[in-house]
């Protein structure tokens, strides 16, 4: 494994007291310059369906600096969550091709980790162990993963709820089992599918601070998708936006409002500038 | 009064409420006794069966044939099923044998049964495992089939073992249904042990009912049917304490089961 190595005697994580933890988990990839965490070449993806072929995902690309956290940002049915299967390798694209850390994707990858839009925990295990489902399903023993398991439910939030049963949790908290979850083989790659859609508009805010707290502390890189225009100003380093029938990327936006955002930058006229932009945008595209 | 007395003691009030009005209407409407016996005769009938002791053997009999029955027949199901629901080449082999076997009434074998079986123990095994294996075997399939799309598709980013899939999710996922087939199938063991009696044996509460019939002893036909009611009531008991135990995580299940 060397230097991208997941040795568990090493995954301690410093948590402190401040509500942004300066923890750092394991470090991750020091990739060769140069490799992207993620690129995407002239990706298609074309459903048969019996009312004939449909385009979802019409010749994508993109990069991924490692790092880096990117936006897909678009309305619900233009080819986001494809798109993210295909980056995933649960689904072969038609056309074109991805690779991720300079590796070509043919088929789920150990290094990457995948938030849902549901939570999608096992209701027949407890949190603890629900975290640890990667870990377990990739026949690591799991004990050398349950101190980095605690560690990562403190990072959520939930470090008291560890008994818990998935069913005993609100939403938001399932949501957060389930970015434990994905962090825990301590993959380079953090894919997230919309995960605070569900979410009532008030966790869906919190969530967004949080999420930001999480990737400054780990550094991942994340490609993180969602059809909200402010969330994804407040979380991205770069937005991509994608238009419908077919997915496409039509835009590219880089979001430079200083790090860490809090909840004063969602006030701030810089940050409702750049979501009137890009809301704009849309109606263009109508 | 709690909820846990109350549960207890309404259903006695009913039974005596019952009782009372099968004597009366016995008295009143000058029943003989070969029709329907009395109450106290069914409880005579059940002193002399289980304190003197003549039923015993055949309580024990039927007892036996149907839990073996019960667990061959379920086992094979939950087996047959898994291999089913998973592999659709199985399916395509066995597939319409399976549904032409299913919408037979498996009592009209009872006879073959007896050729190739004989007379005692084994026939009344394998009757009522046959009839025990289909709505258990739909069970497990619909079961596993009706896994939540989303966990599978979550168990295969994170590169999980097909198998491993398996046995940590989609058994888990259908345990409520296998639990519901096994409640079903409670009651079916118990039809099957008895028209394996009825068909051909010396022994078994079945054949007691059966053998009852000679002299119009209504009361030891009575007694043989509480006596089955009572396995029965014991056995979707213990199944659906099993799954509240084991499938804590969807209750709702449990006590809808039992069709
Ligand atoms: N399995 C599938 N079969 C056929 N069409 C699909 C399938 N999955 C998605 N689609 C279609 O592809 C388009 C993009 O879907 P999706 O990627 O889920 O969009 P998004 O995540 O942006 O809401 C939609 O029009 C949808 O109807
Ligand atoms: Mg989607």
């Amino acid at each position: 494994m060397g230097s991208r190595g997941t040795a568990a005697g090493n995954l301690t994580l410093a948590v402190s007291n401040t509500r942004l933890r300066s923890a750092v988990l394991p470090a991750s990839a020091p990739t060769d310059a140069g490799t992207h965490a993620l690129s995407a070449n002239d990706v298609s993806v074309t459903y048969q369906s019996l009312r004939g072929k449909h385009i979802a995902v019409d010749n994508v690309s993109m990069t991924l600096r490692p790092g880096e956290f990117v936006s897909i940002l678009g309305p619900s049915g233009c080819g986001k969550s494809t798109f993210l299967s295909v980056v995933a390798g649960l689904l072969p694209a038609s056309g074109g091709e991805v690779s991720v850390f300079g590796e070509t994707v043919s088929g789920p990858r150990k290094d990457i980790g995948v938030v849902f839009q549901q939570a999608t925990l096992l209701p027949w295990l407890n949190v603890i162990n629900n975290v640890l489902i990667p870990v377990k399903a990739l026949r690591k023993s799991d004990r050398d993963y349950t101190q980095r398991a605690h560690e990562l439910l403190e990072l959520v939030g939930l470090s008291k709820f560890f008994k818990y049963y998935p069913n005993e949790l609100s939403g938001g908290m399932q949501q957060r089992v389930g970015i434990a979850r994905a962090l825990i083989h301590d993959p380079n790659l953090l894919l997230m599918d919309e995960p605070f859609a569900a979410l009532d508009a008030m966790t869906r805010e919190r969530m967004s601070l949080e999420l930001q707290d999480i990737w400054q502390a780990s550094k991942k890189s994340v490609l993180f998708i969602t059809h909200s225009i402010p969330e994804a100003v407040f979380l991205s380093d770069r937005i991509l936006i994608m238009s419908p029938s077919p997915g496409r990327f039509v835009k590219e936006v880089v979001i430079d409002l200083p790090r860490p955002r809090t909840v004063q930058t969602m006030s701030s006229g810089e940050y409702a500038a750049l979501c009137g932009e890009i809301r704009k945008m849309f109606d263009h595209l109508g | 009064m709690s909820d846990r007395v109350s549960s207890i003691v309404y259903p006695v009030l009913t039974l005596l409420l019952l009782l009372v009005v099968w004597q009366l209407a016995i008295d009143v409407l000058k029943v003989p006794d070969y029709i329907l016996p009395r109450p106290l005769a069914v409880l005579y009938s059940l002193k002399v069966g289980y304190i003197d002791g003549e039923f015993w053997p055949h309580f024990l009999f039927t007892l036996r044939s149907t839990v073996t029955g019960y667990v061959i027949g379920c086992g094979c199901a939950i087996v047959v099923g898994a291999i089913l629901a998973e592999s659709r080449t199985f399916e395509k082999f066995v597939y319409p044998y399976i549904i032409g076997l299913q919408s037979m009434p498996k009592v009209a074998l009872a006879p073959l049964i007896t050729v190739w079986f004989g007379y005692g123990f084994a026939s009344k095994v394998v009757m009522v495992a046959l009839i025990c294996f289909f709505p258990l075997f739909v069970n497990t399939v619909v079961g596993i089939r009706q896994t939540n799309p989303a966990l599978i598709n979550m168990m295969r980013a994170f590169s999980a073992p097909t198998w491993y899939t398996f046995f940590r999710v989609k058994l888990f996922a259908a345990a409520g249904h296998i639990f519901a087939g096994l409640q079903i199938s409670i009651v079916l063991s118990l039809i099957g042990a008895v028209v394996g009696e009825f068909v051909a044996s010396s022994e078994g509460i079945g054949w007691l009912i059966q053998a009852s019939l000679a002299n119009f002893n209504t009361a030891q036909m009575f007694a043989g049917l509480i006596s089955l009611i009572f396995i029965g009531v014991v056995g979707t008991r213990l199944v659906q304490f099993l799954h509240n135990r084991l499938v804590f995580w969807d209750r709702g299940t449990a006590n809808t089961a039992a069709a």
